[in-house]
């Protein structure tokens, strides 16, 4: 078939067609060896701790053995009462410890989010803090308030706040440098101030994340607060460590139960106001 | 807006030589001497002389890249001069000080409306107010005091829609919300005003539209007008002068009456 381009003058010919990108792009030599490597220390850890046929086959049945002392749950009306004490105690933990937690992202998200901070190189030290509250696990944290403020739900209350503010600290300051750059460059061309520019544009864009975070810091912290109690710093969770070292497997299958319910109830509490906050 | 004979008669006349105007400066909104603005190693203005009368309307035109946008935002010290001198509503924009004083009295349009989507309409204007004193009641119309937000509403009622004014601006037009950033630029009542391509992003008759608005609501306040557009016909609708920018320099400087359709289209080409 004759080439139909020519028949208009003034009309170039498409030129031949390059053949597409290689299907394997951007990968080096370096990548592929780190990728090896990570592959084979995988192997080699496998023969070390992971679970041999024989450990679980033993394994097997003594979980059967222990869900079966497990069973029925204890409903002694006195300590259900206790329990619900701890409950509550433990939800008092998450609430306060994930509001203070927020209250103290704001600032931290403020001073670290790239074009939004006023502290220039300076925003390095506001993210190397969140990055801290971060990295060292609730656990760990929790050690160290118990051994600076001593047993009970103070410890455990600081343990959260410091572990929201790891969460939250990094999502605020995303949500922030995720905002359009248009409003931003509006006010500040008007004549608004750093504040005008938060308050007025940065933070109405980033709230619904703002508020997405929070909601789930708020979930993870009952999840947090319920296993705080183990290493002395309040809640349910010392309850549960007591029923597993006196050896009450009834009255710990009644507790892991409710803190199941507790988790699940929040989940489903979350969810409905994260879609109303859209 | 011209008809199609007055149009087509400025294009039909003969090319005039090229001249510089002599705009009456005194009282200038903005003298612009010898500036010059890097991006990294390239030059986007090189020694740019401009002036902009108390309340003239200037259209700034040529093609992209040519350094329309950087000379606006230079005009209120959004970029820094590499060289040279800008002085907007005789402060010089070298200071913090005068820089904040000069973008008190300046309204800004942008291509893209700029608007915070999740405020309502009437918040967005008057975030226009922000550079009044206690510029913390601005943020919100909600903690505005009530003759800012009089304000705001009087300026919503002149752009047509104070009906809308609680609506959240991701539910207004496209056209609609243009005409909202129209408002939050004006209702401070600022002795300049500039728009970067407003109607760029609005379909043929609505960009006509908010240019005539926008034109008519600037005259009225006595304020001086710069805006950049690609559309020839706005340019010489809207302006009392043409501007021409080319290759970071200014190629064209004549009033808008002098200046035929091809005038402006040479600029383009090569």
């Amino acid at each position: 078939m004759a080439d139909r381009t020519l028949d208009f003058p003034g009309i170039r010919p498409a030129p031949a067609p390059l053949p597409p990108p290689s299907r394997l792009s951007g990968g080096s030599p370096l990548s592929f060896a780190l990728i090896v490597a990570v592959l084979a220390l995988i192997v080699a850890s496998l023969g070390d701790v992971a679970p041999s046929p024989e450990r679980l086959a033993e394994g097997g049945p003594r979980i059967a053995r222990l869900v079966g002392r497990m069973l029925p749950p204890e409903t002694d009306p006195a300590f259900l009462l206790r329990m619900f004490w701890s409950i509550v105690e433990t939800l008092q933990i998450a609430l306060v410890g994930a509001f203070f937690g927020v209250l103290v992202s704001l600032p931290f998200a403020w001073a670290s989010a790239r074009g939004v901070t006023p502290f220039g190189r300076g925003a390095f030290l506001f993210k190397a803090t969140v990055s801290l509250a971060r990295t060292v696990p609730d656990l760990v944290w929790a050690l160290i308030f118990v051994s600076a403020v001593g047993l009970g739900a103070v410890a455990g209350t600081m343990t959260i706040a410091v572990d929201t503010l790891g969460f939250c600290g990094r999502f605020f300051a995303e949500a922030m440098e995720e905002t359009e750059a248009e409003p931003r460059q509006a006010l500040e061309t008007i004549g608004a101030n750093r504040w005008g520019v938060l308050f007025g544009a940065v933070l109405p864009d980033a709230l619904p994340s703002m508020i997405n975070a929070s909601l789930f810091a708020l979930e993870k912290a009952v999840r947090s607060s319920v296993v705080l109690g183990l290493v002395g710093a309040g809640g349910i969770g010392q309850e549960l460590k007591t029923a597993f070292d006196l050896f009450q497997y009834q009255k710990a299958s009644a507790i892991i139960l409710a803190v199941f319910v507790i988790v699940l109830a929040m989940e489903w509490l979350t969810d409905r106001l994260r879609a109303r906050a859209r | 807006m011209p008809d199609l004979e007055t149009l087509t008669r400025r294009a039909d006349a003969p090319a005039a030589a090229p001249f510089h105007a002599a705009p009456d400066t005194s009282g200038a909104a903005c003298r612009v001497t010898g500036l010059v603005v890097r991006r990294g190693a390239r030059e986007t203005l090189r020694g740019v002389d401009f002036t902009l009368g108390a309340t003239e309307r200037v259209a700034l035109i040529g093609p992209n890249g040519a350094g329309k946008t950087t000379l606006l935002n230079a005009v209120v010290g959004l970029v820094p001069a590499a060289g040279g001198a800008v002085e907007t509503l005789g402060e010089r924009l070298d200071r913090a000080r005068g820089r904040a004083r000069a973008r008190a009295r300046t309204g800004f349009v942008f291509q893209k409306h700029g608007l915070v989507r999740r405020r309502s309409a009437l918040s967005n204007v008057v975030h226009g107010l922000m550079a009044r004193p206690g510029a913390w009641r601005g943020w919100s119309a909600a903690i505005a005091p009530a003759p800012w937000r009089a304000d705001a509403m009087e300026a919503l009622a002149e752009v047509g829609l104070a009906d809308r004014a609680g609506d959240r601006a991701d539910r207004l037009s496209g056209g609609q919300a243009q005409r909202v950033a129209v408002a939050r630029a004006l209702v401070s009542r600022p002795r300049l005003v500039i728009a970067d391509e407003p109607t760029a992003s609005l379909d043929p008759a609505a960009g006509r539209e908010v240019m005539e608005l926008f034109s008519a609501l600037v005259a009225r306040r006595g304020a001086a007008l710069l805006f950049t557009t690609h559309d020839m016909e706005h340019a010489l609708a809207y302006a009392d002068r043409v501007v021409g920018l080319r290759d970071g320099r200014i190629a064209l400087d004549r009033p808008a009456a002098d200046c035929a359709l091809t005038d402006l289209e040479a600029l383009f080409d090569g």
